[in-house]
Parts: structure tokens; C-alpha cells; sequence
């Protein structure tokens, strides 16, 4: 008998609120009843969700997406991919600019825009780099001028 | 107010036309940078896709406020553009794999920044898809957060749902996910096939 995705999806969520294996396997035997299909279901998705490491993480990680959370308060000094954080040069509604030391493939000094997406969570989730050519034409116009960089 | 900004207002007001055009918009910016960041030849040099979509959004939407709803509409477009973009490029290695050819390498490959295996990444598409035909709010989660690197609570936000919601539809999705790819046998080419596929691989590679 094929278990109806929704019952599997409710058991699963009840299990998942039950802190102890033996809370957890009573619980199981009563969802189920006789369905031993539908309890090696249920089971089997609880396997993953112990485990951290299931094939969405593998394929992440080759990705390089980061599903861990990473609560990030950025400041002089935090490291950003290959870009350390100086100091901050500007702030705007949504964004700040620092001013950072890019680290490779060559050593030299930029601007870098952080735009805050998240509302609570100080998140770092976009950065764009800019040149200092760039600054010059006063495409960022939070800084007030060229001489921040120096 | 730039073009996707318009669209993105438009969608907002209703306008299911407008919906239509944000995807390919998205797409052709993210194959744009891509190709952009690939000619540039740095030493060393991998694609990133989440770190594509963010610059994409900034280069498409600026740093001006949006909405979580209109931001939403924005990723999700950018999530399904990443993903096959970077399943096309995962099929074309595939087949040159196969094929024994994978020496000569194009435009869209090798530069992705792709540790592991094509295949990893084309099982966990196919999976997807039947997920989003059984349940496309947790599908797009997925989406949202593996093809655009958003975090737990910027995607709930964007999908509509509480953080707590997003985070049982995460768990109940992943082990989806893990066992729907688990099961499925994977298919080996023999070597029978894989000689088959010798002069085809080739001849594809020559033409590019």
C-alpha cells in the first residue's frame, strides 16, 4: 500500500518534535499501525535529517553555496572571500562601503560595496567590487572623494 | 528605474505578461557575466553562481530598496536562470565525458567552480523537477537558497512563509530529495555505448 505523501509529511513533522528515540519509535508505531512500508518511509527520512551530510550538501559544496548559516557582523578586519575589510568609508540606506585590501591574484587596495539584504540577520549576501577608475568617474557617490582610498 | 525594475513593479501590479519577461532578462544577464568574467582569463579564475546572481541583482535591480515580494520575484527568476545554466553545462560535460573527449574544453566549461561529479548536479535537477510538480513552494526553497545562495530566512521572506515553516519544508525536502536521488539506478554507459558516442563527442567538439 503506497503511503499518501501528506500522512508521511505529517508523521514526519510530529516525529520531528518528539526529542527522545524512545518518544520517537512509540509515536512511530501508532502513526503507522500495520503500514511497514509507510514506517521504512518515515524512518528513512528521519535518517537523512540526523545526517549532515546528504547528497544536497555533497552537491553544495561542489558548488561552493554555503547552506550552513553564517551570521556575519562585518568589520575592520572581517574577511570577505579574498578581500579583507579596513575600514569603512561610507553607508547608505541598504549598503556600506569599506575600504579593503584585496588579497589575490594581486595585493592592492578597493572599494567594496556591501548591500545588506536581510532584515534582521546582518547578512552579507552581495558584494560589488569596484575599481578605483570607477571611483574617479563617481559612480559610487557615498564617497565623498578619491582621497578616502589613499 | 532599470528595465527589471519596471518588470518587477509591473508583476507586483499584476501584469502577467510582465512575468514572461523577467526569466529570459535574468538568464541573458547571468550568461552575460558569465562570459564576461570567463574572458577576463585571471589565473585560477572559477565561476561562482551565487556570487553571479548577487551581482546580476545589482547590476539588473542597484541597491535600491525593494520589497521582499518584488525581491522574490526577482530571485526565484534568477534561481530557475542559474539552474539551467548550470545544468546545460553539467549535460554538456556529461556527454563529452562519454564520448572520452573532455580534454578540449569550451566557452561554459571546466570554469564553474564544480568539485564534483555532472552527474551529482544533473540527479539533483531531475529530482527537483518531480519535487516541484508534487510541491512547488518547497521546491522553490530549494531552489532559492542551492542555485542563489539566499539563507533560511531571506528565502522564507521571499517565498511568503513563516522561518519556522521554511525550516520543516527544508528537512522534509532535503530527505525527499536524498532518498528520490538514492533510489533512482543509476544509468553507466556501457562501453559499448561509449564508443558510440566517440565520433559524436568529437564532431560536437570541433564545432565548437
Amino acid at each position: 500500500m503506497c503511503a499518501d505523501h501528506r500522512d508521511e509529511e505529517a508523521i514526519f513533522y510530529a516525529a520531528l518534535e518528539l526529542k527522545s528515540a524512545a518518544e520517537r519509535k512509540a509515536y512511530l508505531k501508532q502513526a503507522c499501525g500495520d503500514d511497514v512500508d509507510l514506517l521504512a518511509r518515515i524512518q528513512a527520512l528521519l535518517a537523512v535529517y540526523e545526517s549532515k551530510h546528504s547528497i544536497l550538501e555533497a552537491a553544495a559544496a561542489s558548488l561552493n553555496v554555503p547552506l550552513q548559516e553564517e551570521p556575519l557582523s562585518e568589520g575592520p578586519g572581517t574577511i570577505i572571500g579574498r578581500y579583507k575589510l579596513l575600514e569603512k568609508i561610507g553607508e547608505g540606506g541598504m549598503a556600506v562601503v569599506y575600504m579593503a585590501e584585496q588579497q589575490e591574484p594581486i595585493r592592492r587596495k578597493v572599494a567594496l560595496k556591501i548591500i545588506k539584504l536581510g532584515m534582521d540577520t546582518r547578512q552579507v549576501i552581495a558584494r560589488f567590487e569596484v575599481e578605483r577608475q570607477a571611483l574617479a568617474m563617481g559612480s559610487i557617490n557615498v564617497l565623498g572623494s578619491q582621497a578616502a582610498l589613499r | 528605474m532599470s528595465d527589471v525594475t519596471r518588470i518587477l513593479n509591473a508583476i507586483e501590479a499584476g501584469d502577467t505578461r510582465a512575468a514572461d519577461k523577467l526569466l529570459p532578462l535574468v538568464y541573458e544577464e547571468l550568461r552575460l557575466l558569465a562570459a564576461q568574467k570567463l574572458s577576463q582569463e585571471k589565473p585560477g579564475q572559477t565561476l561562482q553562481a551565487t556570487a553571479l546572481v548577487h551581482e546580476a541583482y545589482i547590476r539588473l535591480v542597484g541597491a535600491e530598496a525593494q520589497d521582499w515580494k518584488s525581491r522574490g520575484h526577482f530571485f526565484r527568476a534568477a534561481a530557475e536562470a542559474m539552474r539551467r545554466i548550470l545544468i546545460e553545462n553539467a549535460r554538456r560535460k556529461r556527454r563529452l565525458k562519454r564520448g572520452g573527449a573532455l580534454h578540449k574544453v569550451g566557452l561554459y566549461d571546466a570554469e564553474w567552480a564544480m568539485n564534483g561529479s555532472s552527474e551529482d548536479l544533473i540527479s539533483l535537477d531531475e529530482a527537483l523537477e518531480k519535487l516541484s510538480q508534487k510541491d512547488k513552494v518547497k521546491a522553490d526553497l530549494v531552489k532559492l537558497r542551492f542555485f542563489t545562495g539566499l539563507n533560511m530566512d531571506q528565502a522564507s521572506e521571499m517565498l511568503g512563509i513563516s522561518a519556522t515553516t521554511a525550516e520543516r519544508y527544508w528537512a522534509y525536502a532535503r530527505s525527499w530529495l536524498h532518498l528520490e536521488i538514492t533510489k533512482a539506478p543509476k544509468t553507466e554507459p556501457s562501453l559499448l555505448v561509449n564508443q558510440g558516442c566517440l565520433r559524436q563527442a568529437i564532431e560536437f567538439v570541433e564545432f565548437f
